[in-house]
């Protein structure tokens, strides 16, 4: 209890943890891959439905 | 790890040709109805054509149609089982390597599918309510041509900036921590990286669009053209050793991926044969033609692999950051250095073990980039 009280013991398990597990940096990385992705998924698609879309539309007028 | 003022500059030109590229199928399918005079979105009249498999083949029918489930496995099994047979994982199989093959070959088959499934079937309709089968008059030929270029460029793209942006290149490293080619390896990946997969949800996306039937053809070439090239199997030696086969050899190397150019990529150097800082290409090795990332020798490395390479527990390579590896001065420990996919230049103090090699002290270059 007094190890505790001292914040020992939770700078312990504090360490222990991110040893071991994602910390607040992992999730920045993990947010800036996400991003990334998303980009490389939305450009394409964005070309490929908005040109097949032009394409109806310009050759239906 | 700063990037490199050059390679970015290369990068934003390759993307801006990558736009052109997306468009090309749209474009010819415009000028084929502009001059056809076709409208047939008009009535929608377009129904897919039957596909017709020759009897000599209709035992692979089965795995075709099934191939996102389990005809997959059995085409990896098959192609491994061969692998063994021949002798080609050469005793680097180790316990820890094995671990790592396995867990990341079955577990995607279980976690990926939920993740999809939710995707198509309840995302796509929410986010793009009745644009279901949209594009559905788009002709077969049109559909594959748009299917194959989108989803292969776009997987050269994610595997690219995977090495050349140096934030994401832990979230890859396992698929080229592997000493070894083979279908063992293939499927070795981090689950973030496999989760992240931009050309899975752009193909579904589409497939929700309308183009499920041409996406279903290009699915299946390209996993058996991907399956292929990881493959320790040579199989394209025969089209380098006989001359007659030349001019085949010629437009295959540059069109898809070989044993021989992917090979190169998972060489642990760079020395004229090993090429890990090219050769993208997953099903099309004409982006790295394109792009000049990619160099073709007809010979194969002679080793493979990462030269930071800690043999991190599978539970680190396969789920990192989410777990880190126990392994002091691991790329995928807490703090640990971020190396990235190069050969480290300076000896690294929490290294003991590590020898930097008189290759890594030489100036780094990029297939297609000028030294100035």
């Amino acid at each position: 209890m007094a190890a505790i009280r001292r914040g020992r013991l939770n700078n312990g398990l504090f360490h222990s943890l991110k040893r071991h597990f994602m910390i607040f940096n992992d999730v920045t990385i993990l947010t800036k891959k996400i991003l990334v992705g998303f980009l490389i998924y939305l450009i394409p698609l964005a070309i490929v439905a908005g040109g097949l879309w032009l394409l109806r539309y310009l050759l239906t007028r | 790890m700063p990037i490199d003022k050059t390679l970015a500059r290369k990068i934003t030109k390759d993307i801006s040709v990558s736009l052109l590229l997306y468009a090309l199928p749209v474009l010819v399918l415009f000028l084929y109805f502009a001059i056809k005079g076709e409208t047939p979105w008009v009535n929608n009249t377009h129904t897919p054509v039957p596909v017709n498999i020759p009897k000599a083949l209709q035992f692979i029918e089965p795995v075709f149609k099934n191939i996102r489930s389990w005809g997959f496995l059995v085409i990896a099994l098959v192609l491994g089982a061969a692998e063994f047979a021949l002798g080609l994982y050469d005793n680097k199989w180790t316990k820890t390597e094995r671990a790592i093959d396995i867990v990341c070959f079955l577990a995607p088959k279980f976690l990926l599918p939920p993740v999809t499934a939710y995707f198509s079937l309840k995302l796509l309709p929410w986010l793009l309510p009745g644009l279901a089968n949209q594009f559905s008059w788009v002709p077969f030929w049109a559909g594959f041509f748009i299917i194959a270029v989108a989803d292969d460029l776009t997987q050269y793209w994610y595997h690219r900036l995977h090495h050349q942006l140096p934030f994401l290149w832990r979230f890859h490293r396992t698929h080229h921590s592997a000493p070894y080619m083979g279908m063992a390896m293939a499927s070795r990946q981090n689950f973030i990286y496999t989760v992240f997969f931009s050309q899975i949800y752009l193909t579904a996306t589409l497939v929700y669009l309308g183009l499920g039937f041409p996406a279903l053809f290009v699915t299946v070439i390209k996993t058996f053209i991907t399956l292929s090239a990881h493959s320790s199997i040579p199989w394209d030696k025969p089209f380098y050793k006989y001359r007659v086969l030349h001019p085949v050899a010629w437009v295959l190397e540059r069109l898809i991926s070989t044993p021989a150019t992917h090979q190169s990529h998972h060489a642990d150097t760079v020395d004229g044969v090993g090429n890990y800082k090219g050769n993208f290409g997953n099903m099309f090795f004409l982006w790295d033609v394109i792009f000049k990332t990619g160099v073709i020798t007809r010979q194969y490395p002679k080793t493979f692999g990462i030269k930071f390479y800690k043999q991190e527990e599978w539970y680190a390579q396969f789920l990192w950051p989410i777990f880190k590896s126990k392994k002091p001065g691991s790329e995928l420990a807490a703090n640990g250095p971020e190396v990235g996919d190069e050969i480290p230049e300076v000896d690294l103090h929490y290294e003991e073990d590590f020898v930097p090699r008189q290759r890594g002290k030489e100036k780094v270059t990029y297939p297609g980039l000028s030294n100035n």
